[in-house]
């Protein structure tokens, strides 16, 4: 006998008046006033920036400071593989060879799969770089996260934002070799789902750069990273959600080209083995995206011994290959860009 | 140290999901059971990692020695003996052992002879709150007032999900007889259990927030005097009371709609108008756990005025110690004994000295909030620095401070001296109308605490 809810005559109008309208008139009333704001042309600022994110907001504060001093700002913006793996000051001091002086370079990103959630801020917050060099990869835009709160920023996430909870669904419910790594990854090296204590203190360097140190030996650290993105991958991918993507990119990014922004798309080298796990339309989309978008664009992984770079965890690079790479950043992608 | 990740996000809610899905599907009582106890266990893993290694070493040790004292009576008391000293010892270990390195530390310091080091230790949460609840049903069990439950059941009665980071300290003679109806939940547990819920997450995610605040912002002005100091110490006393009761409410919220009533913690703590009244409101499964294990054990009251000073003072500086291995606690802990003895004294021997009812309500809540910046403060000099303010020469008077003051003042003992929370309660529970009005409004302040980006930090007692 499974369990049963039993019932007096007043109970379902009990649950009924107490519970789920309180839920149906609070969420009618919030939605009401966010479609209400929308027509008007009002938005909501999200009122997380400036807040949540103190390290990152000092170093965006340094980077507003330079645009207002009338420097000329190259900005690169994604996830954990851009915040450990551009190193600003390399860039900065690869085109100061070149005699380009007027220019700082910051690495706005912020680990977690962000690029979304950087882009609706820059938006906001009205800041326009010269240059804005975003990371590409799908898993930021129908994956991102809020890095402090894991909250949705908006009032109408949960209208809006559909794709996210059915890729929710997805890797909690429906795909369980998500659930299989987590757990595959707890056992191999204690670390809980929950996470938190596989790396070392996070120091930003005064222009972005995340310096990292995995507390567990290497070996351990691929075999983690390899768990977690076996998961993370064994959601499909079906071309809808590639297309609400791209189109999501389009339309956050037309903000920025519209206000003089010059936008490059740049995907960080991958070990082996994650470039194995990439299914071959994800590495097949950047091209596509970047035709979609008409915007100059460089595969990381074309550059050469970009699979042998030195990396921890096969993921991120570790600090001299950053330099290196960041210096061919700047060769091939920046400088050739730079108006 | 090791700081243990206390989010409780997804991962969390998605055990809990499962579970509760499991608890509601499998059809049999003993199958209900495991369902809570692998969830149970699964939360505790997200949050301590392979620290639930401990949690289930100590549940079996327990239970096995618990299993012995009835089976040897000639060992009955070693039995409880060691049950009780395996609890502390673990809690001594975990919690407690490098506080009493460094006092060693700092005497050999002064003696010129060189000190041990400290031990990087990661701490199990809700250490002190396992014990509490193993040494009690060793105890209970050693009286005759329980009898020894079967290993699942005990093993749930320990690692229960919701009261196993911060309570409350539910007794095994009323928490493993409801184990074998929780098959059975009425519609209107579902009801007051969501209402409970909703009503914890808006004390902690609106009105925590609002007086953490304030509380942030306060200890660490300049000027404002006494008055400085008591707004800061009501502040985080009003922060705390929501916290805390928050954390309580969603706990036994989620417990009963899954079938199980857990003791209450609160009970309208600031309109106490006496400190051992504090206690008899604040905490309670606490408290009542101290009284009927150490306090009365000790002799409570049995043995003439000065026994009873002496425990209460031994009781009350153990449980400071309880809430934490730093002297801050220590000190809250004596401050309250005294206190308490003082009252104790002026009941027995100067009871002409009663004061009217009001005026014992405000300086009880002055007490406390005083009291609350030894609690809150992370060292003695931090405390020493916003208490230092009691001494500093009248300034003129903030109206802001003044305004807040009074607010704190009204929404703290006044209200709740008066009634006032209980009977909205009251009438909530009566009328569907009035508690439709409320809980939507709940719902939208919530709702718009979150979209204002509000940080929501980790329930305090989580620490404990």
């Amino acid at each position: 006998m499974s369990a049963n809810l039993s019932t007096s005559a007043s109970s379902p109008r009990r649950l009924l008046v107490r519970v789920l309208l309180p839920i149906v008139a609070a969420c009618a009333l919030i939605a009401g006033v966010n479609i209400g704001l929308g027509a008007l042309g009002l938005k909501l600022r999200d009122s997380c920036w400036g807040k949540c994110y103190p390290e990152y907001d000092v170093v965006y504060s340094r980077a507003v400071e330079a645009r207002n001093k009338g420097k000329r700002v190259i900005a690169f913006i994604g996830d954990s593989r851009i915040e450990w793996g551009i190193d600003p000051e390399a860039v900065q001091a690869a085109l100061e060879r070149q005699n380009v002086r007027d220019v700082e370079v910051f690495n706005l990103a912020i680990p977690g799969r962000n690029v979304r959630t950087m882009l609706t801020r820059l938006n906001e917050a009205g800041f326009h770089p010269d240059m804005l060099v975003v990371g590409y990869s799908h898993l930021s835009f129908y994956w991102s996260k809020n890095y402090v709160t894991e909250q949705p920023h908006h009032l109408s996430w949960w209208t809006s934002d559909l794709t996210r909870i059915r890729s929710f669904v997805q890797r909690k419910i429906v795909v369980m070799p998500y659930a299989l790594s987590e757990l595959q990854n707890f056992l191999r090296t204690g670390v809980s789902p929950a996470g938190g204590s596989w790396l070392d203190e996070v120091t930003l360097s005064p222009r972005g750069q995340a310096r990292v140190h995995y507390k567990m030996p290497q070996d351990e650290a691929v075999a983690f990273q390899k768990n977690a993105y076996k998961g993370m991958y064994s959601v499909a991918m079906t071309d809808d959600m590639i297309a609400e993507t791209n189109a999501s990119f389009l339309k956050d990014m037309s903000v920025q080209r519209a206000h003089g922004a010059r936008v490059l798309l740049l995907k960080m080298p991958l070990s082996a083995w994650a470039l194995d796990l990439e299914r071959a339309n994800e590495r097949a989309s950047l091209a596509d995206l970047a035709g979609y978008l008409k915007v100059p664009f460089a595969d990381g992984n074309e550059v050469p011994g970009a699979v042998e770079m030195e990396s921890f965890d096969g993921l991120h690079l570790a600090p001299p290959a950053a330099t290196i790479f960041s210096r061919w950043v700047a060769e091939n992608l920046v400088l050739p860009n730079l108006k | 140290m090791l700081a243990p990740d206390l989010s409780l996000g997804f991962y969390n809610s998605f055990y809990i999901a499962l579970g509760v899905a499991a608890y509601l599907l499998v059809p049999s009582n003993l199958l209900r059971q495991l369902a809570l106890l692998v969830v149970s266990y699964a939360i505790y893993w997200t949050i301590s990692g392979r620290l639930v290694a401990i949690l289930f070493l100590i549940s079996t040790i327990d239970f096995l020695l618990v299993s012995l004292m009835l089976k040897r009576t000639e060992l009955r008391r070693l039995c409880l003996v060691s049950s009780i000293a395996l609890n502390f010892g673990v809690l001594f270990y975990f919690k407690y052992f490098n506080f009493f390195v460094d006092q060693f530390k700092l005497i050999f310091a002064q003696t010129g002879a060189a000190g041990t080091g400290a031990l990087d230790i990661a701490i199990p949460v809700g250490i002190s709150f396992i014990v509490f609840h193993g040494v009690g049903h060793s105890i209970d069990v050693y009286r005759g007032k329980i009898a020894q439950p079967r290993y699942l059941d005990y093993l749930l009665y320990i690692a229960y999900f919701p009261k196993i980071l911060a309570g409350p300290i539910t007794r095994s003679v009323e928490f493993i007889p409801q184990l074998d109806r929780i098959g059975r939940i009425p519609l209107d547990n579902l009801t007051s259990g969501a209402e409970l819920i909703l009503l914890g997450l808006f004390k902690k995610i609106v009105v925590a927030a609002i007086f953490g605040q304030y509380w942030n912002e306060l200890q660490t002005a300049k000027d404002g005097g006494i008055l400085l100091v008591y707004a800061a110490g009501a502040c985080y006393g009003l922060f705390l009371l929501a916290d805390f009761s928050g954390y309580t409410d969603i706990a036994r919220g989620v417990s009963r709609i899954l079938g199980i009533e857990l003791a209450r913690n609160f009970d309208q703590p600031y309109g106490a108008t006496s400190v051992s009244n504090f206690w008899r409101r604040w905490h309670m499964s606490l408290s009542f756990w101290l009284r009927d294990y150490l306090y009365i054990p000790l002799g409570g009251s049995r043995y003439g005025l000065p026994r009873t000073i002496f425990n209460l003072l031994v009781t009350m500086t153990l449980c400071g110690l309880w809430h934490g291995a730093a002297w801050t606690f220590v000190l809250w802990g004596v401050a309250h004994g005294l206190v308490m003895s003082a009252e104790r004294l002026t009941r027995e021997k100067l009871p002409f000295l009663k004061l009217p009812a009001l005026i014992r309500l405000c300086l009880t809540f002055f007490f406390l909030s005083l009291t609350w910046i030894l609690f809150a403060s992370p060292d003695l000099t931090s405390a020493r620095m916003l208490l230092g303010h009691v001494v500093e020469a009248p300034s003129p008077v903030n109206s802001q401070l003044l305004l807040l003051s009074l607010a704190t003042l009204a929404l703290g003992p006044l209200l709740s001296y008066f009634g006032v929370y209980t009977r909205l309660l009251r009438r909530m529970e009566a009328g569907n109308a009035l508690a439709f009005a409320v809980n939507t409004f709940m719902i939208i302040a919530i709702a718009i605490q979150l979209w204002r980006g509000t940080n929501v930090s980790e329930f305090v007692y989580f620490r404990f």
